[in-house]
């Protein structure tokens, strides 16, 4: 499925970026890693997205990968975004911030060319347009969590209420985006749309929760969250830690300068703050939340075992972070 | 989402350092004053650990109790 969905990414690049410049820097830019195009990208989005169409539908079609490729391309936007808002650019590829910033803007441009075929696709009516009205607002609350988020990273101290906020905002919004589309376009029931949309929004939160957790600081790898001072869930809990160690002992450990490697003495503080419990809870009860409207989807559609077999394939297990004595 | 009152709980718990906890199972009897939202979240992530892990020198026996 996931070969189809890229054969179809390619497909909606060939025919929306006439400009062949605009075109195969495009087609770079989503073949590196972490994007839709490279061997080992995940296309979770539009997957996602396909899978709940199939639970209401029974069967994929290609309006089903018309709507897989708009909600895939505005997450490699975002995608994109974050690469800027890191400062991680490529630089086997090159792209300077302005190229990656305007083919962000392209991509989700792109990506509203497809959702427009989409609903086309699905209905003359006319009535499907409000599809196209539900992933717009959804991409509207992600980016207010992306702006949140630039906002937080120039402020000190942010409160994990704040963290979880913008997590909700970015990545939440993105999978209540995904699935209102999908939804939309496959069903006229409000209450079914509505569940969808809540299972989307939570399972997303729980996803980028658990990647925040594997992110924050792993063991085997130098470039970590913590290093580049981000405002994570797992590490905002962890600097207020150390902001509340060294106001009633005067000492704590200082984290290391931003983007050099964490030292020993940092990572075995982070460990000890239980910064991964807290975070590993709270995404865990986003999980139960997405189980649960799944559940209560068993009965409004044909089949969730495509989303069932999903979500396994993307469960975080707790024997990762917490070590097998 | 009340999550000030878990960060409270295992803040305190990772502050007190004094023990180094096992995990028991779902059959702990919980923390009254977490939001049980939490306390269930707690519980399925135990279920799927193999049987009893170590989390660490991370929580005292208090929050193992809700874990």
């Amino acid at each position: 499925m996931i070969d189809i969905l890229r054969s179809e990414i390619c497909k909606t690049l060939e025919a929306h970026f006439a400009e062949p410049t605009q075109r195969e820097t495009m087609l770079r830019a989503l073949s590196r890693e972490g994007f839709a195009l490279h061997p080992e990208g995940r296309c979770t989005t539009g997957l996602f997205t396909l899978e709940v169409y199939r639970a209401i539908r029974s069967m994929l079609d290609a309006t089903a990968f018309r709507a897989a490729v708009a909600t895939e391309l505005y997450m490699e936007a975002a995608f994109m975004f974050d690469h800027v808002a890191d400062q991680e650019l490529d630089q086997s590829g090159g792209l300077s911030a302005a190229e990656e910033l305007i083919l962000a803007v392209s991509l989700m441009a792109c990506g509203a060319a497809a959702a427009c075929e989409a609903a086309q696709q699905a209905s003359s009516d006319g009535q499907r347009l409000h599809a196209l009205l539900q992933l717009h607002r959804g991409c509207i609350s992600s980016c207010s969590g992306q702006l949140l988020d630039a906002q937080v990273q120039k402020l000190g101290l942010a409160t994990t209420e704040e963290a979880l906020r913008i997590t909700r905002l970015k990545s939440g919004s993105t999978g209540r985006s995904a699935a209102a589309l999908a939804a939309n376009i496959a069903t006229d029931d409000p209450e079914t749309i509505r569940l969808f949309e809540e299972f989307g929004f939570n399972l997303f939160t729980y996803l980028q929760l658990i990647d925040d957790l594997r992110d924050a600081c792993p063991e085997s790898s130098a470039v970590t969250d913590l290093g580049q001072l981000k405002k994570t869930l797992p590490l905002v809990y962890f600097y207020n830690s150390l902001a509340e160690r060294t106001r009633e002992t005067d000492s704590g450990i200082i984290p290391s300068h931003e983007g050099k490697p964490v030292s020993q003495e940092v990572r075995q503080g982070f460990k000890a703050s239980g910064a991964e419990v807290f975070s590993a809870i709270i995404a865990e009860t986003f999980l139960n939340r997405a189980k649960s409207n799944l559940a209560a989807l068993k009965n409004r559609t044909r089949t969730v075992e495509g989303l069932e077999q999903f979500i396994s394939s993307l469960e975080f297990s707790p024997n990762e972070i917490f070590a097998v004595p | 989402m009340e999550i000030t009152k878990l960060e409270k709980a295992v803040r305190q718990a990772a502050r007190a350092d004094s023990a180094r906890t096992i995990l028991t199972d779902s059959e702990s009897q919980g923390d009254p004053h977490l939001p049980s939202e939490f306390d269930t979240a707690a519980k399925t992530m135990a279920k799927r650990r193999a049987k009893k892990v170590a989390v660490g020198s991370i929580l005292n026996t208090t929050t193992a109790q809700w874990l």
